[in-house]
């Protein structure tokens, strides 16, 4: 999977499942967290769907604003995982 | 067992006297982020309590000042409560730093804590001090590290300098969520706590191979009550289990009844719901959930689509029907008001939808039909709780008739610190006036909905009035013309904040979502709630009273009608 279909799948669930707007224009640089889009429970449903989906384990000390706030920063933390 | 804890004056008393019958008794198994297990004696308990107590006295703290705990889950947490304690202040458990939390805000929602509360101290992890010295310079209120103080380690001539507070002096503050102007300390006393304990007992009937597995985090006064401080008056083990990692992985609860032959569990609604999503069926495999007697569903209001599915869910790993248990509360009495009977199923009641529209009336309906809704009961009181229904005028109701749940007992609060304006208008001669509605059935209470306008989210109570004044002072928003509500998500089992919010009509897209996206940031950092929908009508969509009060309700009904998305 390319980085960049990370990021479309991400969104996609994220618009769809917790923002509840498919329409939402979600940018890969929207602090999701901070800026009170995802709160800890709908984290643990991105946490699942990464590992359902796309087959990778964030390992929870990573859960955290500093390391999944943007679709950016989530990416990147994917990546990690699969070089 | 336990007709003894009337007799307490103190909560440090049955320490006291559990160290000296057996201080190797097992008091706490402390599950700490990493899953290691750490079992606390109530001798270490004691001395770790006494390591806080020493610094605490040294720094001058005097009885009845008031101390802040912001350690997150950690037993620094429950060292420093009972060292507190055990120096006759008084303390309060700040709300934990979670992964959401951004370190500015937190310091910030800490300082208006200290504001409020007029604390002296606060008692927080290392990582945290300089920004909050910086936060807090000028103010009367120090600040310790949890890194000075050698609590937990095995120092057996550290014995707390005793000189508790007793009978109708304060001994705990539990501070209700809300920004400055909301934020409401409800002030126990130590004999209104000792009752409710006693009481929570005997409703309980807790008997001598019961253990307490809790995951609520301890700010919350489900968690520091029922699921710590009563069973150190039960002379019962308690395993308290972080509340952020129990929301990453829910089978934790499940895996530490299995392990420690677990009696006793606390979950809110929405956490029926939580547990049965993330918990798949092979994990539980091997588990044995035949142990746990009572399963107490409260916080928030009760589904019995939720109990079942969790019924359905993990009754092949042993989970007993008659488990399923319920109760209702509030801060300002202690924590309960209600249980269910322990031992059987908590009642369902079936009544006619329409009927209770329109007369206010429950009236029996058959179970399933069309037109017949199930409450579930929230219980009977606890033994020397008065509850009565009553109307507008504050007559009392009968039976099956809708109205405001009000409560008399010896467990009710000493009013809220510093604001004797907000507590003179919820206690009449007495009675302390829940803002809840419901109606009584026999004994049984049936919590049907709020007066007040409240949001419970997850069993956290939000103010409308908060989140309205955050977006109200967002540059484009019609400020008179704000309104939040709450409203039932089936999904989660729990409620939904949604923001209503005037605009000018010339507002294009990209303003709307750049206003969209303010709204989102400002209200998470003061309130840590996450807006689930946010709505731009023009101003006069928003509904008010005839003297211009936002009609919550009345915006409620509106939005079900025209804005509601399925």
């Amino acid at each position: 999977m390319t980085e960049n279909e990370i990021k479309e799948k991400l969104k996609t669930y994220i618009c769809i499942e917790i923002i509840k707007n498919k329409d939402y224009p979600l940018t890969d640089d929207e602090t999701m967290m901070s800026g009170g889009l995802v709160d800890s429970f709908s984290l643990v449903h991105i946490a699942v769907f990464i590992e359902k989906e796309i087959g990778v384990k964030i390992p929870d000390t990573d859960l955290s604003v500093e390391k999944m706030d943007t679709i950016n920063l989530m990416t990147e933390r994917i990546m990690q995982e699969l070089k | 067992m336990t007709d003894h804890i009337a007799a307490f004056k103190s909560l440090v008393e049955p320490v006291l006297k559990r160290v000296e019958a057996d201080p190797e008794q097992l008091a706490v198994i402390f599950i700490e982020d990493d899953e290691t297990e750490e079992k606390i004696s109530i001798g270490q308990l004691y001395s770790a309590a006494g390591a806080y107590a020493g610094i605490l006295h040294e720094s001058g703290i005097k009885p009845g000042n008031i101390v802040i705990i912001a350690t997150g889950h950690s037993q620094d947490l429950l060292y420093a409560f009972w060292g507190t304690l055990c120096t006759g202040a008084v303390p309060s458990v700040f709300p934990y730093k979670g992964p959401m939390s951004l370190t500015t805000s937190y310091i910030e929602r800490l300082k208006n804590m200290v504001q409020n509360s007029g604390a002296r101290l606060v008692i927080t992890p290392p990582n945290l001090i300089s920004p909050l010295q910086e936060s807090l310079a000028g103010a009367n209120c120090r600040v310790l590290s949890t890194g000075d103080v050698c609590a937990g380690q095995n120092d057996a001539g550290s014995r707390p300098p005793v000189r508790f507070a007793s009978g109708e002096q304060i001994a705990y503050l539990q501070y209700t969520s809300g920004t400055t102007g909301m934020q409401k300390g409800v002030r126990l006393s130590h004999q209104a706590i000792i009752h409710f304990v006693q009481a929570f007992a005997k409703a309980l009937r807790i008997k001598d191979d019961d253990v307490i597995v809790n995951w609520l985090p301890l700010y919350h006064d489900f968690g520091l009550f029922a699921g710590f401080i009563a069973p150190l008056f039960f002379e019962r083990p308690t395993v308290l289990i972080s509340p952020f990692k129990w929301v990453r992985y829910p089978k934790i609860l499940l895996q530490a009844v299995h392990k420690h032959r677990g009696t006793i569990s606390f979950l809110p609604n929405s956490a029926h719901n939580h547990t049965v999503r993330f918990v798949s069926a092979e994990e539980c495999d091997g588990f044995d959930l035949s142990s746990l007697r009572v399963l107490i569903n409260g916080a928030e209001p009760v589904f019995i689509e939720s109990q079942e599915a969790f019924l359905e869910h993990f009754a092949p790993y042993g989970f007993n029907e008659t488990a399923l248990s319920t109760g209702y509360g509030m801060a300002e009495n202690t924590l309960g008001v209600t249980f269910s009977p322990v031992g059987e199923r908590a009642p369902v009641d079936w009544i006619d939808i329409k009927e209770m529209q329109v007369s206010g009336k429950a009236v029996p309906a058959p179970p399933d039909a069309a037109g017949s809704k199930a409450n579930v009961s929230s219980g009977i009181p606890l033994e020397g709780t008065e509850v009565a229904i009553v109307d507008e005028e504050g007559n009392r109701l009968p039976g099956r008739n809708l109205g405001e749940i009000v409560i008399r007992s010896p467990s009710l609060f000493s009013g809220y610190q510093g604001r004797p304006d907000l507590t003179e208008p919820v206690m009449k001669g007495g009675w302390h006036l829940s803002g809840d509605l419901g109606y009584l059935a026999g004994r049984h209470l049936y919590v049907c909905g709020r007066k007040k306008d409240l949001v419970i989210v997850g069993g956290h109570n939000i103010h409308p009035e908060d989140i309205e004044t955050a977006a109200a002072a967002v540059p484009g928003i019609y400020p008179s013309a704000v309104v939040a509500f709450g409203i039932q998500d089936e999904e989660l089992g729990t409620e939904k904040a949604i923001l209503i919010c005037g605009m000018a009509g010339s507002a294009d897209e990209s303003r709307k979502l750049e206003i969209e996206r303010e709204l989102r940031r400002r209200i998470f950092n003061m309130l840590e709630v996450k807006l689930a929908e946010i709505h731009f009508v023009k101003p006069n969509w928003v509904v008010k009273t005839h003297n211009g009060k936002i009609a919550r309700g009345l915006n409620r009904e509106k939005y079900k009608k025209e804005l509601e998305t399925k």
